[in-house]
């Protein structure tokens, strides 16, 4: 289960740069309805997280799983506040099929293409993978909220100082 | 026996901590999927979230069909404090 910051549309393409095996996305339902798009996702396998009930999740997330892909997420569901608070639904998903989380960082890709804007300026960006933990490393009933806590401070942390230097 | 405002202030101070709300947000009016954007599985986690600010078991009786807003969330528990402390 990877599991990144959003703050731009590029970052979907930054996430390829990681070689990660036959991704499948779940993603929010508005991006099935673009042209062209919408073929492309269907065809891999994406799943819409708002029109797909969650035990269905959990079954489509264990075949993906079984058939060696890896699952991508964007925690906080929207480009709209790059601060915005990563929601537990991934990390739930992680729990439930006992899957290692890789958090990433993507840092500059705001600079490149904030949303809401179709202008690509120059820009460096840095990715980062952290090492892979489990939720069960997160005791208690809320350990699924308090790792999408953890991860979302320890990716932002990251991009706080890439974007500054 | 536990205030409304008192009810009010530790509800708003477990969902700032848990869920990244800040006071502007948590108006009484404030719908808890419209507004605060709480999804389904953030709905079951703010019971647990109360549970353990309040001490006690919100599952039983909490029907999320009718907390649409937080005020409905402050009514819930402070019904459930009044039955406690009957």
């Amino acid at each position: 289960m990877v599991v990144a910051n959003h703050a731009s549309a590029l970052d979907l393409y930054t996430i390829s740069a990681f070689g990660f095996n036959d991704i499948v996305y779940i993603t929010k339902g508005w991006v099935f309805r673009l042209p062209f798009f919408r073929y492309v996702m269907n065809g891999a396998g994406y799943v819409d997280a708002e029109k797909t009930p969650p035990t269905e999740m959990l079954d489509i997330c264990k075949q993906a799983v079984q058939k060696g892909c890896d699952i991508v997420l964007f925690p906080q569901g929207s480009r709209k506040d790059p601060r915005a608070r990563f929601k537990s639904g991934a990390f739930y998903l992680a729990e439930q099929l006992n899957l290692p989380v890789v958090p990433v960082a993507i840092a500059g890709t705001q600079k490149m293409l904030s949303a809401g804007s179709f202008w690509i300026k120059p820009a460096k960006i840095v990715l980062k993978a952290f090492p892979a933990k489990y939720v069960k490393d997160y005791p208690g009933e809320l350990g699924h909220l308090h790792m999408a806590q953890d991860v979302k401070k320890q990716i932002m942390d990251f991009v706080d100082k890439e974007e500054v230097a | 026996m536990i205030t409304r405002e008192e009810i009010i202030k530790r509800t708003n101070d477990a969902l700032k901590k848990e869920f990244e709300f800040t006071d502007a947000q948590l108006t009484p009016t404030a719908q808890l999927r419209d507004d605060l954007c709480l999804d389904s599985l953030d709905a079951v986690d703010m019971v647990v979230v109360l549970e353990q600010q309040f001490g006690v078991t919100l599952r039983q009786g909490y029907d999320l069909r009718t907390m649409i807003t937080l005020n409905d969330l402050y009514d819930f528990i402070e019904k459930l404090a009044r039955t406690h402390n009957k």
